[in-house]
């Protein structure tokens, strides 16, 4: 017989060779059915890395925002365990987002790095993330560094769309959003950029959630473990002191 | 007691034992003194640079030495009991932010101020009378700063790593309104017309309405032990 963890764990297993399996198409897809773009050549190909993990950091930072406030509400440790996992994984698809962007931006703009509007809030919304990881990891006891954590993620999300306007105020080389543009979504793109950008979305959204379902487990595993840690703590402590 | 009363009661209380040892007054102001020494061997004295990179260097100085105080005023705090004291008293746990903010915003009012000062005169700034709308933007700043930094300054002195948490947190939340105090700082250092400069005065207003808000609002969460 099987126990259910051991049965969620195969599940588990399954969508991760099948999220495997998926990323082969994505980049075959990224880099045989794509066409080459005309001015930037085959560089322009890290869009389909880029966009999808900058989108993705956004949908990982919304859950931490979520999950803290329904936290704070209901104070059910579920809520925490979800965070920590969102605010980890979130900040893999930033990372990927500000380490390709750089990569991209040498051959076509011909530097690394400008503190234009988009990149610098992205960076400034990069490092947030990094304090609240810095601040799990040194914050205290579990209960605690929960509530803090929540306080730091909800004032963090607050921010947000004041970094926005502030930094695009401030400076504004980043071209514009082709994706998302307003009228016809997609219509800065030729059709099959447009239909590679949806697969490699779709493959990234798919990693983000396997993922998050793997940080996730791995986060009540060690939460049951120290449970159990402190239990057998307290259970030596009464026999010592019935002995003593 | 109103509430208002008993804020004001735990406001006072602090100002006495910070007036008593001037201890964080004193280490701060210095700080300050010190980050303008080192910014001076960054450019030539006596030129247009000033206009250029001035209001960088004043508000460099006032955040790093804010970080200071804020860490130096929430620390004792700890070390004494003193937040855990005050949570047995009648005053709420959201208005004990409100006083721990009035405090940490009359020091670095003060703070600040001397900096202000020490900045006109080490950098030879002719402001005129520019210096009271820029006394102004100094205030709104510092505001800004004291209601995320009594959340944060709280929060990172109950952590392990204790004062070098706190730059971590405050920081990249506080670039908004660093970024609209250089801008406005820099049209008055340069003489600009300040008409043109309305959106980074609304900026810092929403900036420190939004972020008092949520700390009032958040504060009892982080309190709760």
């Amino acid at each position: 017989m099987t126990s259910k963890s051991e049965q969620s764990g195969g599940g588990l297993g399954r969508l991760v060779i099948l999220v495997g399996a998926g990323w082969i198409v994505a980049l075959a897809v990224i880099f045989l059915y794509a066409p080459t773009e005309r001015v930037e050549g085959d560089i322009q190909r890290m869009m389909y890395l880029h966009v999808p993990a900058a989108f993705t950091m956004y949908i990982g930072y919304g859950l931490v925002f979520f999950a803290s406030l329904m936290y704070l509400l209901r104070r059910e440790a579920r809520w925490d365990e979800l965070a920590t996992a969102a605010a980890e994984i979130g900040t893999v698809f930033a990372t990927i987002m500000i380490t390709t962007g750089p990569l991209w931006a040498k051959p076509v703009w011909g530097t690394y790095w400008t503190w234009d509007a988009r990149l610098t809030s992205a960076f400034v919304l990069w490092l947030i993330y990094i304090g609240y990881l810095m601040l799990r990891a040194y914050g205290g006891h579990g209960e605690q560094v929960a509530r803090y954590c929540a306080v730091l993620s909800i004032i963090g999300f607050a921010d947000i769309p004041i970094i926005h306007y502030s930094v695009r105020w401030w400076r504004t080389m980043h071209p514009d959003a082709k994706i998302m543009t307003e009228g016809s979504p997609g219509q800065g793109l030729a059709p099959e950029m447009l239909l590679t950008f949806g697969v490699a979305f779709a493959a990234t959204l798919a990693l983000f959630t396997v993922l998050l379902s793997l940080r996730l487990r791995l986060e009540r595993t060690e939460r049951r473990i120290d449970a159990a840690h402190a239990r057998r703590q307290q259970d030596l402590d009464l026999i010592l002191e019935s002995n003593g | 007691m109103t509430t208002l009363r008993r804020i004001l009661t735990v406001v006072g209380k602090d100002l006495r034992g910070e007036l008593r040892t001037k201890e964080a007054m004193s280490s701060t102001v210095v700080f300050a003194l010190l980050v303008l020494l080192v910014f001076n061997f960054g450019f030539e004295p006596g030129t247009r640079d000033i206009e250029l990179v001035g209001a960088g260097v004043l508000w460099s100085s006032i955040l790093f030495a804010a970080v200071l105080a804020m860490n130096r005023l929430l620390l004792n705090e700890r070390e004494g009991g003193g937040l855990e004291g005050l949570m047995l008293s009648p005053l709420s746990r959201a208005d004990l932010y409100l006083a721990k903010t009035i405090t940490l915003l009359c020091f670095l009012a003060a703070a600040s101020s001397v900096t202000l000062i020490l900045f006109v005169v080490l950098y030879n700034v002719s402001l005129g009378v520019r210096i009271f709308p820029l006394l102004a933007v100094v205030l709104a700043g510092v505001l800004g700063l004291a209601a995320m930094g009594t959340t944060f300054a709280t929060i990172a002195v109950r952590t392990r790593t204790r004062e070098v948490m706190l730059p971590l947190l405050l920081i990249p939340l506080a670039v908004p309104l660093l970024i609209a105090c250089v801008e406005v700082t820099s049209a008055l250092i340069a003489a600009r017309d300040l008409a043109d400069e309305g959106h980074w005065l609304r900026l810092l207003l929403v900036f420190d309405v939004v972020f008092l808000a949520l700390g009032y609002a958040t504060y009892p969460a982080i309190l709760e032990e």
